[in-house]
């Protein structure tokens, strides 16, 4: 079949234009680009936070000439302040530094745990799969909120708790998706060739199977993290988050009650912008890169 | 029980459908893909037209495009002409009216043509209720009455069925009840049998050429199966490239075939008499490309027989001196000096004889 | 027939499995005996403060002390003097209330301390007399004194028989099933109101898109899908209450259990809006990838062939075969809406069981977070059953 003909007989029988289309367009784009580049400067910010020219995230700057606080965004508190006078610019860079970590903690952690059962059970397959397999089927089958709730509520809620649960979390999404993977590649002339020349399995799994696997799972890294970070938030709201550090989940809780939101929207506001921007860029980034790939299973 | 077919009371004869011209461009990323490059013929009542063509030749975005049944992004021109009236640029607004009732048609696969989730009642009813205002207990005798005249056994029991409960002649045989359902004046078939056994194939046509008989209907038939088209209709219009190359009466196409591409069409056809294993002669080559078509003949440079002229200028559409029905297009038709100077030296060269 | 049974079967050895867990994990990491008796039960860490009464002492650690003392009755400790009880009662004595367990001796009721305790030790305070008992009546009462699997057995035999157990935090009464008949309504009503609202917006949206596939207002309107989805509920949240319930009070702010059932249902849309909004996005999606490969379907041209207006191919013919996988979805995404209700009931203050569970964790209320736990975990059960049968509802060709 010659590729006009394909051309034209696909023209005469899609209706408009086929989903296929969009999605196989193997071009990241001036958005994406412009998602990276926010990521790069929430990240910088975050991680260059005590050194940036910022005012302390937890001063209670009282300026008598401005009144009493809340003050709303000025040119000095760029975005306004909370009831205790503190700058929640600031507050909402150093949240970001914690809501950050846990997001990327939690998704390394689903990585490696969910990412290493699933290609030993798409590998090995037998008992160990069915085993593995109904186990992740019992983790999804909970709504990940309560099983959050669960955990945060019988440990302390130390950054390191909140981050490993979310992570915890993210190992069944994840290890389907590498099990799916690996069974896929696993079936491959390379792999069997690998076999038949006498492969040991650690070095079959690690040289032949990490590479592709590796591949869709990096791709659903960056919707991880977002989905990681605004499940913080969500702990934050049920009183459930990191105990002591400031995230954002916190800092929109902390704008969020009936009198603030009437007199002082800016408190939880400027959080939630901040927050919206970056998992939008996230999604987007992750969304672009899945296409670019083309991984097809949409497991996060 | 009263069941109104359409076909009582209508001029019988005539010109039906007249083209002239037709293009049909799609604008794709490549470029613009001429799909249909400018044909030209007209179709009397009740008369059977098969087009016949490799795929990609163009000749089923003709079917759709004189239906007005393509996608919005194809930019169409020319006219066409059916009952008189111009239905070219007619939106689908407009051509919904003429879809079942006036034109219908037959598609390729009937395993993915009718839809999966509604019995098979339900499909054949829409049309009758839409064009003719049919109540549901009439529509419904209606069907079974159509079941019945394309030989569905049972159809009372079939109206209640889903698609996927009926074998694939079977449901080609519901496709073309719902196409005649409300008696329409112009069938398209397009490849009507190609996804069927070979033992339906025949049977479908057999029931297609006997339903335009009794209906007085007109049928264009499309295929890329030269022998399909043989024993069921009267003229034969041969596509290539998005023109089209020859046209003729059934009888007088085969009986003098003009173009070396409708001649090669006929040689890739298996026939009974040759021996088993007889090893068929295909067409070397690709279809030509829609985009950037060949500047002088479109088969040109698959064509055994073509000479210098055939690449530079393109063949004007001319009347055959065998009759005045027959039109093809090339420079050195079969019969020609030139065509017989070429064919002995083919014929030698590659050994076989006769075949021709 | 076998497809059904093996079906049930999964079904229940996965809530076998989740109660399982559940149970395990609150029995062992939490301390069911604090949530019936409160402080009383939970030993705690002293270091450095001193009290009047009889317990045990640890001197503050950094301040060096020779050891324990040993008095008789309370006296005013100093700081860093360490005091054990003795007891001439026949209760029986918590010798994991005590620490570290090897200083430790108990002889005819007096309890001693070696003196090898030193500073920073963990020795912690005893309990009271009363409060011993209390704690042996509870642990009889609440079977806590028996072994983990025969509590899990019991517990699953009244939960199967309807009885969820008593609540701890209020030592039992009201039982946890009264709790929850008065919950599950209300949650139950939001959920299906935000799941109506979901569909009632992606239905129209998808159908709309599709039928405009890639053009401005397509592009435009899987764009706007990305900014909803973007926007975590708690946020949603927060500013729908901002904008509809503060700024322009078309909406009460919270809820109010007592008022009308109609009116209850007005004061639940904010926070159905707040469940709808992203899960409308992701049906939107979904549907509208779907429907737009429905559409190129032939069966769908045969039907624009046959003279059906545009209308009726989009909501006859291409509808019904592009629901699969917004059943599928709809299904496994109640798990997830479960999970945002609990949000939004505690921003719009919903009386529902996502306040429950909430306020269940702070009290450490293991029953009623058991309870809830299993409830959800049988609706996502049911739910993903019922998505089977709809599903052979509106594919014949999967009908069993």
């Amino acid at each position: 079949m010659s590729e006009i003909e394909l051309v034209a007989d696909e023209i005469t029988n899609q209706d408009d234009a086929s989903p296929e289309a969009e999605l196989i367009t193997r071009r990241l784009g001036w958005a994406f680009w412009l998602c990276v580049c926010w990521l790069v400067v929430i990240v910088l910010a975050a991680v260059l936070a005590p050194w940036l020219p910022l005012k302390d995230p937890n001063a209670n700057l009282v300026n008598r000439d401005l009144g009493r606080p809340p003050y709303s965004p000025s040119s000095e508190f760029w975005f306004g302040s909370d009831q205790d006078a503190r700058d929640v610019f600031s507050r909402t860079i150093f949240g970001a530094r914690v809501s950050l970590t846990v997001g990327f903690v939690a998704i390394a952690f689903g990585m490696v745990i969910g990412g290493t059962l699933g290609i030993l059970s798409g590998y090995f397959r037998g008992w160990w799969d069915r085993i593995i397999s109904f186990a992740f089927v019992v983790l999804l089958s909970f709504p990940a909120l309560v099983l959050a709730i669960l955990i945060t509520s019988l440990l302390d809620r130390g950054l390191m708790t909140i981050s490993l649960t979310l992570g915890f979390l993210a190992i069944a999404p994840v290890g389907r998706l590498a099990r799916a993977t690996t069974i896929q590649y696993a079936e491959r002339e390379f792999v069997v060739a690998a076999r038949t020349l006498g492969a040991r399995h650690p070095r079959i799994i690690i040289r032949e199977l990490l590479p592709n696997v590796v591949i869709p799972m990096g791709a659903l890294a960056l919707l991880g993290m977002a989905v990681a970070i605004v499940a913080e938030g969500g702990l934050a709201f049920l009183g459930l988050s990191v105990q002591k550090e400031e995230t954002w989940g916190k800092l929109i809780l902390l704008g969020a009650g009936s009198r603030d939101l009437e007199k002082s929207p800016w408190i939880s506001m400027a959080p939630i912008f901040i927050l919206f921007l970056t998992v939008l860029a996230l999604n987007f980034a992750g969304d672009k890169i899945r296409a670019y790939f083309d991984v097809k299973e949409t497991a996060l | 029980m009263t069941v109104r077919l359409q076909t009582e009371g209508r001029v019988s004869e005539g010109t039906l459908l007249e083209i002239a011209d037709v293009k049909t461009h799609f604008r794709t990323e490549r470029g613009l893909v001429r799909a249909v490059d400018g044909v030209t013929f007209s179709l009397e009542r009740g008369k059977a037209l098969g087009i016949v063509g490799e795929s990609g030749s163009g000749k089923t975005v003709l079917s759709r495009t004189i239906m007005g049944l393509l996608p919005s992004t194809a930019v169409l021109s020319g006219s066409v002409r059916f009952a008189g009236q111009e239905i070219l640029g007619l939106d689908a607004r407009q051509m919904r009216h003429l879809w079942g009732s006036e034109m219908s048609m037959v598609f390729q696969n009937p395993m993915v043509s009718l839809n999966p989730l509604m019995k098979i009642g339900k499909q054949i009813i829409e049309p009758l209720q839409i064009h003719l205002g049919m109540d549901k207990t009439n529509a419904v005798a209606t069907a079974e009455r159509l079941l019945r005249d394309v030989r569905i056994p049972e159809p009372e029991k079939r109206l209640g069925q889903f698609p996927h409960e009926l074998s694939g002649g079977m449901r080609q045989r519901v496709m073309i009840a719902i196409a005649l359902a409300c008696g329409p004046t112009l069938l398209f078939a397009d490849e009507p049998t190609t996804a069927l056994d070979v033992t339906v194939q025949a049977q479908i046509l057999e029931l297609i050429g006997e339903q335009r008989k009794d209906r007085n209907m007109s049928v264009i038939l499309v295929t890329h199966d030269l022998g399909v088209v043989a024993g069921h209709t009267d003229e034969i219009a041969v596509m290539y490239g998005g023109r089209l190359v020859e046209k003729a009466p059934t009888r007088e196409l085969f009986a003098n075939m003009k173009m070396p591409y409708t001649k090669s069409l006929m040689r890739s056809i298996p026939k009974l008499e040759d021996p088993s294993h007889t090893r068929l002669l295909t067409i070397p080559g690709r279809p030509p490309d829609l985009v950037n078509p060949p500047k002088g003949c479109r088969f040109a440079p698959r064509c055994a027989y073509a000479r210098e002229k055939c690449v530079q200028h393109e063949p004007p559409l001319i009347v055959s001196d065998t009759s005045s029905e027959h039109f093809y297009a090339c420079w050195y038709p079969v019969g020609s000096p030139e065509f017989e100077e070429r064919d002995v030296e083919i014929m030698t060269n590659v050994g076989v004889g006769g075949s021709a | 027939m076998n497809y059904w049974l093996q079906r049930i079967g999964m079904s229940v050895l996965l809530l076998l499995s989740v109660s399982a867990l559940t149970f395990g994990a609150m029995n062992v990491l939490g301390d069911p005996l604090f949530n019936i008796l409160g402080p009383v039960a939970r030993t705690k860490d002293v270091r450095g403060t001193a009290q009047t009464d009889g317990y045990a002492y640890q001197a503050s650690k950094g301040n060096p002390t020779a050891g324990l003392v040993v008095l008789d009755e309370a006296d005013e400790l100093a700081s860093g003097q360490a005091l054990l009880v003795s007891t001439d009662d026949e209760l029986p004595l918590r010798t994991d209330t005590i620490a570290p367990l090897d200083s430790v001796t108990v002889e005819g009721g007096l309890v001693s301390i070696a003196d090898t305790v030193s500073p920073g030790d963990s020795v912690v305070n005893g309990p009271e007399p009363e409060q011993l008992f209390k704690v042996a009546q509870a642990e009889q009462e609440f079977h806590l004194d028996k072994p983990l699997p025969e509590r899990y057995a019991r517990w699953l035999a009244d939960f199967v028989t309807g009885d969820m157990g008593p609540q701890f935090s209020k030592t039992g009464e009201p039982p946890v099933t009264d709790l929850i008949k008065e919950r599950l309504p209300r949650s139950v009503m939001l959920l299906v109101m935000a799941q109506i609202l979901a569909t009632a917006i992606a239905i129209p949206w998808s159908l709309w898109s599709a039928s405009k596939a890639n053009n401005i207002v397509d592009k435009l309107s899987t764009f706007s899908t990305f900014l909803i989805i973007a926007l975590p509920n708690f946020a949603l949240g927060v500013i729908l209450k901002y904008v509809f319930a503060i700024k322009l009070s078309w909406f009460p702010q919270t809820f109010n259990a007592s008022d009308p059932l109609l009116s209850q249902v007005w004061q639940m849309f904010l926070p159905a809006l707040t469940i709808a909004l992203p899960a409308a996005a992701v049906y939107q999606r979904l549907l509208r990838t779907d429907l737009i490969t429905t559409l190129q379907e032939d069966f769908i041209l045969m039907a624009r062939s046959k003279g059906v207006s545009r209308r009726n191919v989009l909501f006859r013919h291409a509808l019904r075969p592009s629901l699969f996988s917004f059943v599928t979805v709809f299904g496994i995404n109640t798990g997830a809406l479960i999970g945002g209700s609990l949000i939004a009931e505690t921003i719009f203050r919903v009386p529902g069981l996502g306040s429950a569970v909430v306020e269940a964790v702070a009290t450490e209320d293991f029953p009623i977070v058991l309870a809830i736990v299993m409830i959800i975990a049988t609706a996502f059960v049911l739910v993903n059953v019922v998505v089977d049968v709809v599903y052979s509802l509106i594919d014949p060709r999967v009908r069993r």
